[in-house]
């Protein structure tokens, strides 16, 4: 395949303070080869708001504004405001938050915005901690995951939110998942949503070497192998109303999902198990909510 | 034009000449009927501006300082719990260089419920570097706004104009309004230096190291000691204009003054009678209004404290442990003149209590005679409580 | 380095707190420890070919539609693609990686296709060195050894016993190859290298090194030769698949057991040891000349390769078979496509789309990428979603 950038400039510049092999910088990168220069990034606290450099100097070449921790989705709604009512109806706000910012204490003003359908593209890029304090629970933390509030003696026994989900409640004109272990599916969505108005919903599954405990090299595979066992698959949801699933390479075992991160080190083969009966049950439901509607049709 | 207005409609009004451009509203007593007209005035095509039905107070300055960012001239309004809920995000619009305008009902804070007159709310909020206006009157809500508007573009800081719970929000007023052509002579058009722009790609606010960060906020405090200043100089067009003065420090009789009563908000009208009573019976009393807060109009407050020798201080509100704030905020500007001034600090008329010329009579004669019903609470005298 | 702009008083700080200038200035580089080294490697396809030719180099050319850099390529190690393009046992198949998918690339098809391609633009003789070369036997060993020697600049002679082209191999050449065929694919090479075929002259073993008079370099072909190998005055053995410096003017190729007795599938290793014969030719009269250096690289394994990153799914459309049917165009490059260019970089641009530092970039003309070292971290993603071996982590240089 060969990618050929879509703008001019380079909008992402080396230098920043990202770990090796961050999965979350390469989801921004390949986000932005697509959206352009007539983008503006508002991004709350979280690992972007600090690798991308210190004061006064950035990575980014196009706007960004670094806002309070739950304030990704209002912020971002007011800025649209602020262009819409100065006549600029076609530069896309991105709202780029962590799963922190996002399911935790973003969540409600996620949940207003997507409620009034802000015209608003958000972006939940998910490591699955806080990652940015140093590896703490999140509620996109999976049942099982070590973190250092779950640690191997009180592993995190809740199930992770499914936020496609919640947003597909709100009936959200485009709520869809995408990987970086995907990046032509990435591409095609976030071109997809790019150009629907309202409400955008893209939930970025993003690798962390650093917090899931594996080799950096291996950060787009383990995001692929994720796809490939189930334990996140691709899928769209328009209106909140039709569900469909996105092509997938055919399914394997969640072990070797498991077996490269140190974060699932101590589960036992009984916890994998466990964990295989789960994704499989997920996976149930969701292929059956993907046809159920197609049956409807 | 003269139209009758209580103080919740003149903010509405003053926010629709001043042309704002989006309007992020959510309700809380007592400034509710504020956000409501301005919905149907946008609904009415009379305000062309983005209405924003946000679903809390944090995401209401969130989205001020969104829009405000993207180059729009924001507005809100908020009151008590609301306000206290945008804490972290009133230091985010003052530190990022907001020219937001929110208008405040000073309303007691919970527990237990209290919908009433208190201010507790917004002075509580001092240190978040916004400007804080106080208002006298309901003309007074309507003016502040245009002028606020106009110093805050000028220096990029955010103000809060505080108007009373239901003494100003709810209370009717003949006032005279400025017509749109006007107020648009006085207030042009919001056009920001910096401002999220695709065609100057810049990131607004990460993460900062210690060298730097002292050197923003000292030259945002410097901004911040040009404000006094800066509003007189609005505030002396606005009177050639409109024809009234809204000064940053409103002094009353002062000028022979020996005791001065001092306090903030619609206190105004009962302290200037208080004093004129007190004249007659012989005592040099006059009355200092903190029309502004923050900054603290150090300037105008020497210049009105020149030869007094006692305050007394009237505090609707109270910082526990301590004692009321403008008492606090008094004693320390006073210190300036490096000359002993007795002060005594009455806690009064917090969660809607009233406030008559009488009581305030009391108050100063129990601060002159040292006796009287107030009970003393550490620094503090307590008016009206439970023996 | 880029520089960073600073700021030394208030008056340069803008109000509201927003940036200046970029993070370039960060040598985040000075965080790796293993840094990632982009190099082509020869596919298990080119290890296999007696003659080293870069299969996949080659066929990335025809992909992008440049014959004659393909011809270019060819012609650097294969005078003769219209033979083993017919003949040749095609170890290259055998290994080729593409078999995991479906069907091996029909490499030697392929040959044979471009040996009807003119290649005149791209064989060239270098500049005459002045040196003369005689070469007794045109098998596909002399000729070979006669065509590089040509190209390097030498003025070759080549004499056959016989009354064809092709000597002893002739037969086996025309079992499966039109006669016409051979003699049109020798005579592109005398055209080319201008080096002169005399047919009919006998051989006489004894005064062989007589001829040292006319000539500096004599090199004598044994493949048709019956019987123990020839060994005439003055001569030296010389086992081409060794790189001894050799003492001698005339030179008989030793070959091992498994070419011997001839062997048609076998033509690439004739060929290829004409070539190395020549290399030692070369170095004996003119050993100042670089020009037959044939660049040495490192390899990569097959198990290396990832077909499955490079396909995502299932191919569609069946592998050609390169049975007798007419290779046109068309077919060749639907035929070049399939080829994973293991070990070669296609610019596929998937190092550069995974980089979380964008600190790999393409050259200017994009023709291949090149790492940032000042800013790269050394993660290992590149090397990692290279499908095709092109870069590995190497440890610091101290």
């Amino acid at each position: 395949m060969n990618e050929q950038p879509q703008t001019e400039r380079e909008l992402f510049i080396p230098g920043h303070y990202g770990c090796p092999g961050c999965g979350a910088t390469l989801a921004l990168k390949q986000t932005l080869e697509v959206l352009g220069e007539d983008t503006i990034v508002v991004m709350p606290a979280g690992c972007w708001s600090t690798l991308i450099g210190i004061y006064p100097y950035t990575c980014l070449d196009v706007p960004v504004m670094s806002v309070a921790f739950a304030t990704a989705a209002s912020t971002a709604a007011g800025v649209k405001a602020g262009l819409s009512i100065q006549g600029n109806e076609h530069t896309t706000v991105l709202a780029w938050a962590g799963d922190g910012g996002t399911f935790d204490i973003g969540f409600q003003a996620l949940s207003g915005a997507v409620e009034r359908n802000d015209d608003i593209f958000y972006i939940c890029y998910d490591n699955e901690a806080y990652m940015n304090t140093g590896i703490q629970r999140s509620s996109a933390t999976p049942a099982g995951g070590w973190t250092t509030t779950t640690p191997d003696s009180a592993l995190k026994i809740q199930k992770k939110k499914n936020i496609v989900e919640v947003m597909a409640a709100h009936r959200i004109p485009y709520a869809a998942t995408a990987s970086i272990g995907a990046p032509e599916d990435l591409r095609c969505k976030v071109q997809k949503a790019k150009g629907i108005q309202g409400t955008r919903f893209i939930h970025l599954f993003a690798s962390c070497p650093t917090g899931w405990r594996h080799v950096p090299e291996l950060s787009v595979e383990i995001s692929r192998l994720a796809i490939q066992s189930r334990v996140f698959p691709l899928y769209e949801v328009i209106d909140g109303e039709r569900w469909q699933l996105n092509p997938m390479p055919d399914k394997i075992d969640v072990d070797r999902y498991i077996k490269p991160q140190g974060r699932f080190k101590s589960m036992t083969p009984e916890g994998i198990q466990r964990f295989q009966k789960q994704v499989d049950w997920d996976w149930r439901v969701l292929q059956s909510r993907c046809q159920s509607i197609e049956k409807e049709n | 034009m003269k139209k009758v207005l209580m103080g919740t409609e003149a903010a509405a009004v003053a926010a629709k000449l001043a042309r704002i451009q989006v309007v992020s509203a959510y309700p809380i007593t007592p400034q509710t009927v504020v956000v409501e007209n301005l919905s149907d005035m946008i609904g009415k095509g009379e305000l062309d501006a983005r209405y924003m039905t946000v679903e809390s107070e944090h995401s209401a300055m969130a989205s001020c300082i969104g829009a405000s960012a993207a180059g729009a001239r924001a507005f809100t309004a908020s009151s008590s719990q609301g306000l206290a809920l945008m804490h972290e995000v009133l230091h985010y619009a003052a530190g990022g260089r907001f020219p937001i305008v929110m208008v405040n009902a000073n309303r007691a804070l919970a527990p237990p419920w209290n919908l009433y007159c208190d201010h507790t709310d917004s002075l509580a909020q001092r240190d978040t570097g916004w400007i804080q206006y106080y208002c006298a009157d309901v003309q007074d809500v309507l003016d502040a706004v245009l002028i606020a508007f106009r110093v805050a573009e000028q220096v990029l800081l955010p103000v809060m104009i505080n108007m009373d719970a239901f003494y100003l929000t709810h209370t009717s007023e003949v006032l005279d309004v400025p017509d749109q052509i006007a107020v648009d002579e006085f207030l042009p058009p919001f056009r920001p230096d910096h401002k999220l722009d695709v065609n100057h790609p810049r990131t607004f606010g990460n993460v900062c190291g210690a060298d730097l960060y002292t050197s923003i906020k000292y030259q945002r405090q410097r901004d911040m000691l040009t404000v006094e200043s800066l509003w007189k100089q609005s505030a002396e067009e606005f009177e050639i204009k409109f024809g009234r003065m809204h000064p940053a420090v409103d002094a009353y009789r002062h000028e022979d003054a020996e005791v001065l009563i001092v306090g903030i908000g619609s206190v105004a009208g009962a302290m200037h009678l208080a004093a004129d009573r007190l004249r007659e019976d012989g005592l040099a009393v006059g009355s200092l209004r903190l029309a502004m807060v923050r900054p603290f109009p150090l300037t105008g407050f020497l210049e009105a404290t020149a030869t007094v020798k006692h305050m007394v201080v009237i505090d609707r509100d109270v910082s526990f442990g301590a004692e009321g704030i403008i008492a606090q905020e008094i004693k320390a500007a006073l210190a300036e003149h490096r000359r002993h001034i007795q002060t005594d600090g009455f806690i009064a008329g917090i969660g809607g209590k009233d406030l008559t010329s009488e009581k305030i009579i009391g108050f100063v004669l129990q601060a002159i005679n040292k006796e009287g019903a107030a009970v003393r609470a550490g620094l503090s005298l307590w008016a009206e409580v439970l023996p | 380095m880029a520089s960073k702009k600073k700021v030394l008083s208030l008056s340069q700080l803008p109000t509201s707190p927003f940036t200046i200038d970029s993070m370039a200035w960060n040598q985040t580089g000075d965080w790796r420890y293993l840094t990632p080294l982009v190099a082509d490697k020869m596919a298990p396809c080119s290890q296999g070919c007696p003659m080293g030719i870069s299969i996949p180099v080659c066929l990335n050319a025809v992909k992008q539609g440049d014959l004659l850099k393909s011809l270019s390529i060819l012609y650097n190690a294969n005078p003769l693609p219209a033979f083993t393009g017919r003949l040749c046992y095609h170890p290259c198949q055998t290994v080729c990686v593409r078999r995991k998918l479906d069907r091996a690339v029909s490499i030697r098809g392929m040959e044979r296709f471009l040996s009807e391609q003119n290649c005149e633009a791209v064989v060239q003789k270098q500049a005459q060195n002045g040196k003369r070369v005689l070469v007794i036997g045109s098998g596909p060993l002399g000729l070979s050894c006669a065509y590089f020697l040509g190209r390097w600049g030498c003025q070759v002679t080549v004499q056959e016993p016989s009354a064809q082209n092709g000597g002893a191999f002739r037969n086996i050449l025309t079992q499966k190859i039109d006669s016409q065929i051979i003699d049109t694919e020798v005579d592109k090479l005398t055209q080319l290298v201008d080096f002169d075929i005399e047919l009919c002259v006998s051989i006489d073993i004894d005064t062989i090194e007589d001829r040292l008079a006319t000539f500096d370099l004599i090199i004598l072909d044994p493949t048709g030769l019956a019987g123990d190998l020839p060994c005439p005055g003055r001569s030296v053995v010389v086992n081409p698949f060794e790189k001894a410096p050799v003492c001698g003017d005339i030179l008989v190729p030793l070959l091992p057991k498994k070419l011997m007795p001839l062997k048609g599938p076998m033509i690439a290793h004739y060929i290829a040891a004409g070539r190395l014969t020549a290399e030692i030719g070369m170095n004996r009269v003119d050993p100042s000349s670089c020009a037959h250096v044939m660049p040495t690289g490192r390899t990569v394994k097959a198990e290396n390769i990832r077909p499955g990153m490079i396909i995502y799914s299932k191919p569609s459309g069946s592998a050609e078979s390169d049975g007798n049917i007419e290779w046109d165009q068309a077919r060749v490059f639907r035929e070049a496509e399939r080829c994973l260019s293991c070990g070669t970089c296609n610019m596929c641009r998937r190092c550069i789309s995974f980089c979380p530092d964008a600190s790999i970039n393409p050259d200017p003309d994009g023709n291949f990428v090149e790492i940032d070292l000042i800013h790269c971290k050394g993660c290992g993603i590149c090397a990692y979603e290279c499908p095709r071996g092109v870069i590995t982590m190497e440890e610091n240089q101290q």
